[in-house]
């Protein structure tokens, strides 16, 4: 079964990763978690950007000024307090993509596909595949 | 009785509360293992707790309990310490192993320019030896930096020096850049590959050498010389790593700089556009206008045609020549302020002067006239006096006729020495006039001069 095979999930590089959120930040604003979830929702569970990735990540995409951070107050079933309203909400920190941020983006995007036409200029094409075989 | 209690127990504040949950006691745990400015810190626990309790939701959501839902989201955050590492390396702008440059500068230019890196400062053909590696492969801040931002890294970790491959440092690079590094490097056709030689890339061709090697080959093969350092060029998708010589000549663009103004010192003399032009040569980069013969051609070109001296070069060098130009319009700008200060101060001088001297005159006008008066008085009285003794003749006799003539002939001389005294200081009179007639225009000429000067206040 080659086909398992491939599917366990492949590993990202920090390249791809950075790729991977630009591209859902590009399409609208998200939070830290969302933006896990969507990743994993899109690659059919093939990618997993694991918060011990994730966030560190979006901390230096913060510090190089590709994303602009902000806050919001949120509430939460999971805590004790969670029906008292006087309770403090805890903050969601929001990314949105920065005019910087996008322009890495496009750089990505060239850079990538740059990248995979030149290994297809490597492979084999179907014709000669099967010749060979 | 005890129902009644229940309702009477104070409710815990949620700080207390808080305190108990076990994402709080996590993160506490998380936050204290972080070696993050305080501010930091909070922002990263704020995130990581919104993470943790968004988790927790979607898991009671999927049947789970509270506390096996808490349970989960924290255990799938991994270990707390390597956690906290990580966000250690991430908020310092470089992370990065053994290999490079703990000390590197990466700053808001992660998206922009150059890293340097020196070159040996051997001829290019030497192999990776001793001499070579010595120098080689510290990366360093450039002597003279662009104006646009850059990032220096400095230094590989001294010990791993050596064992660090090109191939390591350009991975590195594009780590740390995020962006794709590649090698202009032609030599790699004659090592047996059929990539076009400008696509030529890491890491295949760069693993197997050293970084002194590595950049002694490349080095050589795009004609750097001693001295010559390492860049990374930022292009519109990848950064390209090359000696700056390299860039130097494939970027040259020509300039016509107009240089006749700046060949009028205003305190000096002409200079000659060949000699002005040399000059500035000397002054940026000497070695860019200079070629290696049969190995590369200078890395700038220059030629004078009249009052143009005609630029080929790097724009970076050009960006030395403007600032230059600049720079010397600026003292030229000063020395002509400063003559005109000092004009203005030699003006002042002058008509103050002037009206001092018009002052004395006026006073010997004053005092020649007053002679004048006195010189005439005494010449009247002595014509009063000829005139006396003229009708005094008629009726005289004898001795006395004599004793007459002769008295009218002294009279007559006291005459004609009060007529020439009288002549003299009329003539002088009329010199002093003309004299403070002279002055006066002089002043008035003067004090439009400095009234129509630029900046003149007094």
């Amino acid at each position: 079964m080659p086909d398992a095979h491939h599917r366990s999930s492949p590993k990202l590089t920090p390249q791809h990763s950075e790729l991977l959120v630009l591209s859902v930040l590009a399409e609208a604003p998200s939070y830290g978690y969302a933006i896990a979830k969507h990743i994993t929702a899109r690659s059919a569970d093939a990618f997993k950007l694991p918060p011990s990735q994730l966030y560190p990540l979006m901390t230096r995409l913060e510090k190089q000024g590709l994303v602009a951070p902000s806050w919001e107050e949120v509430r939460s079933q999971s805590r004790a307090d969670a029906s008292d309203d006087d309770a403090p909400g805890r903050r969601r920190k929001w990314y949105k993509l920065s005019a910087k941020g996008r322009k890495r983006l496009a750089q990505r995007v060239e850079a990538h596909r740059r990248f995979t036409a030149l290994i297809d200029a490597f492979i084999p094409t179907e014709a000669q595949q099967g010749a060979a075989s | 009785m005890t129902d009644i209690h229940e309702h009477t127990r104070p409710k815990l504040d949620p700080i207390a509360s808080s305190a108990r949950d076990p994402i709080d006691r996590w993160l506490d745990v998380l936050v204290r293992l972080l070696r993050v400015p305080k501010a930091d810190a909070q922002r990263i626990r704020d995130e990581l707790e919104d993470h943790l309790r968004a988790r927790a939701d979607d898991l009671m959501l999927t049947g789970q309990s509270e506390p096996e839902a808490v349970r989960l989201a924290v255990a799938e955050l991994g270990e707390t310490a390597e956690l906290a590492r990580q966000f250690q390396t991430a908020a310092k702008p470089h992370r990065r192993r053994t290999m490079l440059a703990a000390s590197a500068i990466v700053s808001a230019g992660l998206i922009t320019s150059a890293v340097l890196l020196t070159q040996p400062a051997a001829p290019p053909p030497l192999p990776s030896g001793s001499a070579a590696s010595q120098a080689a492969a510290a990366i360093q801040t450039p002597p003279e930096v662009p104006a646009e931002p850059v990032i220096f890294a400095r230094g590989l970790v001294a010990n791993d020096r050596d064992a660090a491959t090109l191939g390591d440092l350009i991975t590195l690079l594009e780590e740390t850049t995020g962006q794709r590094v590649i090698v202009p490097y032609a030599g790699i056709a004659s090592q047996g590959s059929r990539l076009d030689p400008r696509m030529t890339i890491r890491p295949f061709d760069f693993t197997g050498l050293t970084v002194e090697q590595g950049l002694d080959l490349v080095g050589t093969d795009l004609g750097a010389r001693p001295g010559d350092t390492f860049v990374l060029n930022t292009t519109e998708t990848a950064l390209e790593l090359a000696p700056q010589s390299f860039f130097d000549r494939r970027d040259a663009v020509l300039i016509e700089y107009d240089i006749r103004d700046l060949l009028y010192p205003p305190a000096g003399s002409y200079i000659e556009p060949t000699h002005f032009a040399d000059t500035i040569v000397s002054l940026i980069e000497l070695n860019a206008w200079t070629g290696i013969p049969q190995i590369a051609g200078p890395r700038a070109r220059m030629g004078v045609l009249s009052t143009t001296m005609i630029v080929s070069a790097h724009p970076r060098i050009h960006a030395q020549i403007e600032d230059l130009f600049a720079r010397i319009e600026a003292r030229y700008e000063q020395q002509r302020a400063d003559k005109q200060a000092k004009k203005r101060q030699e003006l002042a001088a002058s008509i103050k002067y002037r009206r001092s001297e018009v002052e004395n005159f006026r006073r010997g006008v004053t005092r020649f006239e007053a002679d004048l008066d006195l010189v005439r008085a005494e010449r009247d009285k002595a014509r009063a006096r000829l005139f006396r003794l003229s009708h005094e003749q008629l009726s005289a006799t004898g001795d006395q006729v004599v004793d007459l003539m002769v008295e009218q002939a002294r009279v007559q001389d006291e005459i004609d020495v009060t007529g020439e005294r009288l002549a003299d200081l009329t003539s002088r009179l009329a010199r002093l006039r003309d004299s403070i007639g002279q002055y006066e225009s002089t002043i008035a000429v003067n004090e439009a001069e400095l009234a129509a000067m630029p900046g003149a206040t007094d």
